[in-house]
C-alpha cells in the first residue's frame, strides 16, 4: 500500500503514544475550553443568557441582583421593566433579572442555579418558579427530555446529574459523551463556527434558530412570546393540547422525591448563602385552574405546607392574577396581558422582598378553607 | 457496533490491552473468538448463535472430507456443506426475492397473489462468512489445503470480528497458518495498523458519509433536481461507495494488524483503473479474485474460445451482482459490468492491430482519458446499483440527458443539499490523496518527522475525521451484503 508507511519500532512506539495520548487528551481539553472560553458556542441556551447577565451587572456593578428563575412561563411573562419599581435614596435599584429557560423544573433550575454560582453570579434575592406539572418527571414535562434535547450538559453537571439521575442512563451517558466527546457532540456548532459552507442549510438554520432563542427580547431578561395565538382556532387547538399534556398532570399531582430533593436543595443553598427567596405559582387560565381536582389541590396544598414548614419562604400565588383572553394558550401568557401581570408582581411580591416587607395576603398561597396563608404577611426565616 | 462509533473504540481498546497482556497464545485466540462472538452478538445474539452452529458444521465435513477416502462421498459431503452454507444464505437473503419475483411473474400471467414475503432479518455479513466457508470446504476437498484440526482456530477463521460483517473476504490458507504462529506486541505493526484504522475512519466518516449528502436526496426524487445536480449525485454516490467501503476495509485490516493478523488489500485506488477489466482488479479485490477462482476458473475461465468467455464473464458478474443484494437491479448490475468488460476485451482486441490508435492511448493523455472514461463508465453503472428499483434508475438517466429548467438548483431554498462546497472540498481531498498515494512522495518527509509530530498529525486526522462527518453517522454499504 503505497500511501502508508512503516517505521522502526521504537519510532512506531513514539508515534503511537503521541497519537493515543493527543488523541485522548485533546478531547477534554477541548470540552474544558468550551467550558470555559466559549461557552455561547457550546451551550447557546446558558452561555447567552450568562453573557446577556453579565453584561447588564457590568454596567451597574453596584446594584443587588433579583433573580427570578422558571420554566418558558416565566421567560415569557415576567418582563422586569414593566414592573416599575420605584428607586430608592441612598441605595442603588436592584437589577431583576429573568432568567426562564423552557421546560425548566426543580432540577434544572438547581443546576443552572448552581452553575450561575459558580459563574461568579450572586443574587441578592429569588424568585422562583413552581408548578406542579414540572413535579412529576414525567410525561411531557420530564426534564430528562429537556436534558437530553435542550441542554447541553457540561462537566461541572456531572455531580448533580449522578446524584438526581442514577437509574436514568440516558442522561448521564449523554453528559459523559458530550463531555468526552466534544468534537463529535459539538461538530455542527464548531463548524457554523470555522466553516459554515460544510453545514447542511438546515442544520445552518436550526443552529442560528437556538442562537435566537437564546438572546432575550430586552435588557431584563425577558422574551417576547414568538407563538402568539390570536384567533379562536388556534386557541382552541392550543387548549387541547393543553388538556393533552397538561391536564393529565394537573389531575392527577404526582411529587418526584426527584423534584423534590431539587428544589430542598435549592431552597437550602439560598439560606446558606443568604439569598432571600420566594417560590411562585404563575398565572394560569381558569379552564387550567379547573383541571385540578379536589385530590390534586390537597396534594398541592400538602406539599406547600409541608415546605413552608421546612424552609419559611413567602410562596406567591398568582395563578388568578390574569384574566382568561390575556392568556395564548393553557399555560402561557400572550404579550398583551406581560405588563398588567408584571406590575402587579412588582407592587405586590418583588418591591416588598426587596424591602424586606411582609406579603400582602392577596399575594400568599392560602389554604382553600381560609386558614392562614402560607408564609402568612412575612419573610421570618430570613 | 460500527467501526467508526465510540463503543466500538472502548471494546477494541479494552481488549487490545487484555490481548496483549496474556502470556497464552491459545489464551488469546479464545479471547479474540469470544471477542468476535461478543462483536456479533451485539448486534443479534440468535444470528450468532446461527453462525456458530453453520461453523461448527463445517469444521466437522471438511475433518470427514479429509478423512474420506472415497471421492463419491467426499463429494457428497463437500455438497451437504455447499448446501448448508449456501441454504442459510438463500434463506436469509434470496427467499424473498425468489418468492416475490415468482408471484409477480405469475400475476403477470394473469394469476393472483400467490406468495407473501416472509419476515426474516438479513444477517449482516452473511455473504462474506459463507463465501470464506465456502473456499475453505473447497480447498479441502481439492487437497489445496488440509482441513484445520483445531476448532478454536477454525472458529476464529471465520469469525475474527475485524472481517466478519463486511470482508475482506480471506482465505483459510492465508489466514490458519497466521492463527499458529506465535504473535508478540510489535510496534511496527501497531503504527501500521493505527495508519490504516485513521484512514479508514477517515474515508468513512468524512468522505463517504459526507458525499451521501449529495447523493441520498437526488437518488430519491431525482426528477425534482437539474441535470448539473444529478451528475453531481451520480460522482458523489461513487466516491461514497468507495469511502464506505474501502474505508471499512482499512479500519479491518488495521484492527487486524495491531491483533497481530494480516488481512488481504482490498482497493488498491481503483478509481486510476485505465480500464474496466483494471478496475476490477483493484475494486474488492478478494471479492473479484474470489469470484475468480471459484466461479470464473471452474466454468472454464478464457480457455475454451471467446464465445465461451464471454458466456462465463457475464455468469460470474452477474453472480457477483446478485452476490451484492437479492433485487434486480443488482443482477442487472452485475450483467452490465459483464458487458462492460465484454466490450473491453473487443476493443483491447481490435486495438492491437490498429498501432496508431494504441499509442496514443498508451500515451500519458490517453490514461488520462482512458482513467476518465472508465471512471465515468462504473458512475453511470453504479445508478443501476444504487436506485432502490429500474424504474428510478431511469428516472436518474433521463435526469442525466434531459434537462430540466424548472427543477430545484443547487442554490435553491427548497433544495435539501447542502452547500456545493462541501462536495468540491471532499472531491479535491480524494483526489489529492489518490495523486499523494499513488506517488508516495509524501513518505520520506514523513518519515523525517519527529515521533511527536506524526503522533499529532494522527490525532488531527482522527479531529478533522470527527468534525468533517455529518451528523448521524450512516451504517456501512456493505453491512447490507
Amino acid at each position: 500500500m503505497p500511501s502508508l508507511f512503516l517505521s522502526s519500532a521504537p519510532k512506531g512506539k513514539r508515534i503511537v503514544l503521541w497519537s493515543l495520548i493527543t488523541i485522548v487528551l485533546s478531547q477534554p481539553a477541548l470540552s474544558i475550553y468550551l467550558d470555559t472560553r466559549r461557552l455561547e458556542t457550546r451551550d447557546p441556551l446558558y452561555g447567552h443568557r450568562l453573557h446577556h447577565l453579565r453584561e447588564r451587572l457590568a454596567a451597574s456593578p453596584s446594584s443587588p441582583l433579583f433573580l427570578i428563575m422558571g420554566s418558558s412561563r416565566v421567560k415569557y411573562s415576567i418582563w422586569p421593566d414593566a414592573m416599575k419599581l420605584p428607586g430608592r435614596e441612598n441605595s442603588p435599584r436592584p437589577i431583576v433579572y429573568n432568567f426562564g429557560l423552557n421546560g425548566m423544573g426543580t432540577i434544572r433550575e438547581l443546576m443552572h442555579f448552581r452553575r450561575l454560582l459558580a459563574d461568579g453570579i450572586q443574587p441578592k434575592w429569588m424568585l422562583v418558579e413552581i408548578w406542579p406539572p414540572l413535579w412529576a418527571e414525567a410525561g411531557f414535562f420530564r426534564e430528562s427530555r429537556m436534558l437530553t434535547g435542550e441542554d447541553d450538559l457540561q462537566w461541572r453537571d456531572l455531580r448533580l446529574l449522578c446524584r438526581y439521575f442514577r437509574h436514568d442512563s440516558d442522561v448521564l451517558k449523554l453528559a459523559i459523551q458530550k463531555s468526552l466527546t466534544p468534537l463529535r457532540a459539538y461538530r455542527d456548532v464548531l463548524l457554523s463556527v470555522c466553516a459554515q459552507s460544510l453545514l447542511p442549510t438546515d442544520n445552518l438554520r436550526e443552529i442560528q434558530k437556538k442562537v435566537g432563542d437564546s438572546l432575550p427580547s430586552d435588557r431584563g431578561g425577558w422574551f417576547e412570546l414568538p407563538w402568539e395565538l390570536t384567533s379562536p382556532e388556534a386557541k382552541l387547538h392550543a387548549r387541547k393540547d393543553g388538556e393533552e399534556k397538561v391536564k393529565p398532570l394537573l389531575q392527577t399531582v404526582n411529587i418526584d422525591p426527584r423534584s423534590d430533593a431539587a428544589l430542598r436543595e435549592l431552597l437550602d443553598e439560598c439560606r446558606k448563602r443568604d439569598i432571600k427567596a420566594a417560590l411562585i405559582l404563575l398565572p394560569e387560565p381558569s379552564w387550567t385552574r379547573g383541571w385540578y381536582t379536589v385530590q390534586s389541590h390537597a396534594v398541592v396544598r400538602d406539599y406547600l405546607t409541608r415546605l413552608r414548614h421546612d424552609f419559611p419562604v413567602p410562596i406567591v400565588d398568582a395563578r388568578a392574577w390574569a384574566p382568561d383572553d390575556e392568556f395564548s394558550d393553557s399555560t402561557h401568557m400572550g404579550k398583551k396581558g406581560v405588563p398588567g401581570f408584571c406590575e402587579r408582581l412588582g407592587r405586590e411580591v418583588v418591591q416588598p422582598l426587596i424591602d424586606d416587607r411582609p406579603l400582602t395576603r392577596n399575594a400568599l398561597f392560602a389554604e382553600p378553607d381560609g386558614e392562614r396563608p402560607l408564609a402568612q404577611l412575612g419573610n421570618e426565616g430570613f | 457496533m460500527l467501526f467508526c462509533s465510540i463503543s466500538f473504540m472502548v471494546f477494541f481498546a479494552v481488549l487490545l490491552c487484555i490481548y496483549w497482556s496474556l502470556p497464552w497464545q491459545r489464551a488469546r485466540v479464545w479471547l479474540l473468538v469470544a471477542a468476535s462472538f461478543y462483536f456479533y452478538a451485539a448486534w443479534n445474539k440468535w444470528l450468532a448463535i446461527i453462525l456458530c452452529i453453520s461453523t461448527s458444521v463445517d469444521y466437522l465435513l471438511a475433518l470427514s472430507i479429509e478423512k474420506t477416502q472415497t471421492t463419491g462421498r467426499r463429494k457428497l459431503m463437500m455438497c451437504v456443506s455447499l448446501f448448508a452454507n449456501l441454504g442459510l444464505l438463500c434463506y436469509f437473503k434470496y427467499t424473498n426475492f425468489f418468492l416475490l419475483s415468482l408471484d409477480e411473474l405469475l400475476i403477470s400471467m394473469g394469476a393472483s397473489h400467490w406468495f407473501r414475503s416472509l419476515q426474516v432479518i438479513l444477517p449482516i455479513g452473511i455473504s462474506f462468512y459463507t463465501f470464506e466457508a465456502i473456499n475453505y470446504i473447497v480447498d479441502v476437498y481439492s487437497g489445496r489445503i488440509r482441513a484445520e484440526r483445531n476448532f478454536g482456530d477454525f472458529v476464529l477463521f471465520i469469525m475474527f470480528f475485524p472481517h466478519l460483517v463486511a470482508g475482506p473476504i480471506v482465505r483459510a490458507r492465508d489466514f490458519l497458518p497466521q492463527i499458529k504462529r506465535p504473535k508478540r506486541c510489535d510496534w511496527v505493526r501497531m503504527h501500521l495498523g493505527l495508519q490504516y484504522f485513521l484512514m479508514g475512519l477517515f474515508k468513512k466518516l468524512a468522505i463517504a458519509d459526507r458525499m451521501a449528502q449529495f447523493a441520498d436526496p437526488v437518488f430519491d426524487h431525482a426528477l425534482d433536481y437539474q441535470t448539473p445536480v444529478a451528475w453531481i449525485a451520480m460522482f458523489a454516490y461513487a466516491m461514497q461507495v468507495y469511502g464506505d467501503f474501502s474505508g471499512y476495509t482499512d479500519m479491518a485490516i488495521g484492527t487486524a494488524h495491531m491483533l497481530g493478523y494480516k488481512l488481504a488489500e482490498n482497493f488498491n485506488m481503483p478509481f486510476l483503473a485505465p480500464n474496466i477489466a483494471e478496475f476490477w482488479k483493484r475494486w474488492h479485490m478478494s471479492l473479484s479474485s474470489w469470484l475468480r477462482d471459484y466461479i470464473f476458473i471452474p466454468l472454464g475461465g478464457s480457455r475454451n474460445g471467446e464465445w465461451k468467455t464471454r458466456r462465463n464473464l457475464i455468469i460470474t458478474l452477474t453472480i457477483c451482482g446478485l452476490w451484492h443484494g437479492a433485487a434486480w437491479q443488482f443482477v442487472g448490475f452485475g450483467f452490465l459490468q459483464g458487458w462492460l468488460l465484454i466490450v473491453h476485451r473487443a476493443f483491447r482486441k481490435w486495438c492491437k492491430h490498429k498501432p496508431k490508435l494504441d499509442g496514443p492511448l498508451r500515451s500519458p493523455l490517453g490514461t488520462i482519458s482512458r482513467v476518465t472514461f472508465t471512471f465515468l463508465c462504473f458512475c453511470l453503472s453504479l445508478i443501476v446499483f444504487r436506485s432502490s428499483s429500474f424504474g428510478h434508475a431511469f428516472e436518474m438517466y433521463t435526469r442525466l440527458f434531459t434537462a430540466a429548467p424548472h427543477a430545484l438548483l443547487p442554490a435553491s431554498p427548497d433544495n435539501l443539499l447542502p452547500p456545493m462546497f462541501g462536495f468540491w472540498l471532499t472531491a479535491s481531498i480524494m483526489l489529492i490523496g489518490h495523486l499523494l498515494g499513488r506517488s508516495g512522495i509524501w513518505i520520506r518527509p514523513a518519515l523525517r518527522l519527529p515521533a511527536p509530530m506524526l503522533g499529532f498529525s494522527y490525532a488531527l486526522l482522527f479531529g478533522l475525521a470527527l468534525l468533517l462527518e455529518p451528523q448521524g453517522a450512516k451504517p456501512f454499504i456493505y453491512f447490507q451484503f
